[in-house]
């Protein structure tokens, strides 16, 4: 469990009202829509040449993308996420469970100007701020929130509105590649993944080692944070600033923008109470486009705002170990009772259960 | 997908039995031709009839067609082809018969109806047998792969080898039977590279190329009787029956040294034996633990070094 102090600080960095800074960005990103080609083909690539080698006729996963072969070869052609989606989806056809693993090795261990600079460097902040300065080289549909503990440096993934088997994909797309990092540097990680991963146990382990833990509602990883030192220290080599460059240009070289179901997490992590009619507002849409544009993405307010204090309060509740009453005054309840029952909504499970869940 | 499956399908038929096919459709068209010349159209026509008899024609057309999308061409296919045809026609002919009446004198076509169907089952159990011989050879190279069971689902789609859930099933299989054969599990992971640093010419797909590599060596150097199956990842396991365990570890490390010898990998590994007295799923998972620690307490990294070849 965190202290005090960090728990006021983790507090300042999540509460960080209104961030103009954040909202001020936010607010100059073009918006886009998961239909977009906006993406570069190397996710894509990669899974499908996995599926090739697994298969003699790996066209037919390209079943209704809109896609074909040479597409994905062509790194000037962009695809939208809802073409890799559909590869995602006609992938669960191949019976082997390891490719989701495998696109995320792969891809850490390939030529993309990302991946090189990601493996080249040690210090976890810095591949964070990696990802998010490139974001634009891959469009990971995932989104990450750090915590930092004495000992640990954890890494929540948090989820996009996407189908379950999308986001699913995707989660052990990120793991692979951080159990590849992470074995490359030496640094010892703890793995703790939602119960739901607990049929697929042995094929985790075989993955990311026998430091995986269940019963969290996200995916966490946990970096050591001496192990971390080590290797820095260790480590000299520096990445080099071309790989900087290279990624630079490809950000440059795909349109630029977020899209708007990211975006409104985003805004969520800033104004977490506000109204759909606030957001919409300050989106520039009417309360209805908004929603009708939401809807296209397969999203909800209502559900984005509902994930986002349910991820708030557990980790409210279980990293930081607040009291009922000092959350029900974060999420702006008076009354306590109120308070648990959103709570129980949020997370199905009373903070009392919580709490105990944690403790045994 | 589907629609794709059939475009592969129809790809597969246009490239090797199109002249069958269309043997088929000429021979059906001239049958229909000839019992419309010959014969008149019936003023009365019992539905429920056409429909059985129809639906027996579209199935035995079905029939013929997955005959030869699932057969290359040769001896087999020609005699199940020609058995699968005349039943067809068969079939067809008494389609047509529901709705068009032959003359009193002429008895072609119902003597054709009645000489088909024996002919057609004569040729299918000619080619059935001779398929069963076929099928002996095939089974004998399929005899590292799989012992006892055989059951496509199971197959892993990189290696072609069986997969974990076979091997338990192979492993209940084993106990089952009256008097258990001793049996020497040999789990191991291997690591194709020195490390995982990435390397322009060493990405995953290579490695993943390689597994295949490996374990048709591996199958080449393992006896008969023994079968190798993938566990995921580059974790294997071999079972080898009617060994000792000393055997057992010496054949082993004999046929790693012969693989490592024409692919340089490094293998961590663990050996138990099997009576039949435990679960053979959690005998399996014991055992995948146990690889696991070994292979993480072998380097702090968890990979062996390729120096020290096995573990």
């Amino acid at each position: 469990m965190l202290t005090s102090h960090q728990a006021h600080s983790f507090t300042g960095q999540l509460h960080a009202a209104p961030s103009n800074a954040v909202l001020h960005k936010l607010q100059h990103i073009p918006l886009l829509s998961t239909h977009h080609k906006f993406m570069r083909p190397a996710i894509t690539r990669t899974l499908y040449r996995l599926l090739q080698m697994r298969t003699d006729d790996a066209c037919m996963y390209l079943a209704g993308t809109k896609l074909f072969e040479a597409d994905l070869y062509d790194d000037n052609r962009l695809i939208s996420p809802q073409q890799l989606y559909q590869l995602i989806h006609n992938a669960r056809r191949c019976p082997d469970p390891e490719l989701p693993f495998l696109v995320g090795q792969q891809l850490m261990q390939s030529q993309e100007p990302l991946a090189q600079l990601l493996m080249s460097t040690v210090n976890p902040s810095q591949v964070l701020r990696a990802i998010h300065s490139y974001y634009a080289n891959w469009h990971l549909p995932l989104q990450y929130c750090q915590l930092n503990d004495n000992n640990q440096r954890h890494l929540d993934l948090r989820r996009l509105p996407a189908s379950a088997e999308v986001q699913q994909f995707f989660e052990k797309v990120v793991c692979g590649g951080v159990a590849l990092w992470s074995r490359h540097h030496g640094i010892e990680v703890s793995w703790y993944l939602p119960n739901h991963y607990r049929a697929e146990h042995r094929l985790w382990q075989r993955h990311l080692g026998l430091a995986v833990h269940y019963g969290r509602q996200d995916v966490r990883i946990s970096l050591s944070q001496p192990s971390v030192q080590r290797a820095l220290q260790s480590n000299t080599h520096r990445p080099a600033q071309n790989m900087r460059r290279h990624c630079s240009q490809l950000s440059v070289q795909v349109p630029r923008g977020i899209t708007l179901v990211h975006a409104v997490y985003l805004y969520l992590q800033q104004q977490p109470q506000d109204s759909l009619e606030q957001v919409a507002n300050w989106f520039a849409m009417s309360a209805s486009t908004f929603k009708r544009k939401l809807k296209e993405e397969g999203a909800s307010y209502s559900k984005m705002q509902d994930d986002n204090n349910r991820y708030r309060a557990l980790q409210l509740a279980r990293d930081l170990g607040w009291s009922n009453g000092q959350m029900a005054d974060y999420f702006d309840i008076s009354d306590i009772n109120n308070f648990r029952r959103a709570f129980k909504r949020w997370t199905g499970l009373k903070p009392s259960q919580l709490k105990a869940d944690y403790l045994a | 997908m589907i629609f794709y499956q059939f475009i592969q399908y129809q790809r597969f038929l246009t490239r090797y039995h199109s002249q069958r096919l269309m043997a088929a459709l000429v021979g059906a068209l001239i049958l229909a031709a000839a019992t419309i010349q010959v014969g008149s159209f019936k003023t009365v026509i019992r539905w429920l009839d056409v429909a059985g008899e129809g639906a027996a024609a579209l199935l035995a057309l079905s029939w013929l067609l997955l005959l030869l999308c699932a057969r290359p061409p040769g001896k087999i296919t020609n005699l199940l082809y020609s058995g699968a045809l005349l039943y067809w026609f068969a079939c067809l002919l008494d389609l047509m018969d529901e709705f068009i009446h032959y003359p009193m004198n002429f008895r072609l076509f119902a003597d054709l109806e009645s000489l088909a169907i024996p002919t057609a089952m004569l040729l299918v159990t000619l080619g059935l047998w001779e398929w069963l011989k076929e099928q002996k050879l095939i089974n004998r190279q399929l005899k590292q792969r799989e012992l006892v069971h055989r059951d496509y689902q199971l197959l892993d789609p990189l290696t072609q080898l069986y997969g974990e859930a076979y091997l338990v099933q192979q492993l209940q299989g084993i106990a089952q039977r009256k008097q258990p054969e001793h049996c020497e599990l040999i789990m191991f992971e291997l690591q194709v590279f020195g490390g995982d640093t990435p390397s322009p010419n060493h990405d995953i797909v290579c490695q993943q190329q390689l597994l295949g590599q490996f374990a048709e060596l591996m199958l080449a150097m393992i006896h008969t009787e023994d079968v190798l199956c993938r566990c995921g990842g580059q974790r294997f396991a071999l079972l080898l029956t009617n060994v000792t365990s000393c055997q057992a570890n010496v054949q082993f490390q004999r046929i790693i040294e012969t693989v490592q010898a024409r692919l340089p990998a490094n293998i961590c590994r663990v050996q138990r034996s099997w009576s039949g007295a435990q679960p053979a799923a959690e005998f399996i998972a014991n055992t995948e633990q146990e690889l696991q620690q070994r292979v993480q307490s072998c380097q702090p990294n968890g990979y062996t070094s390729r120096d020290s070849g096995l573990c």
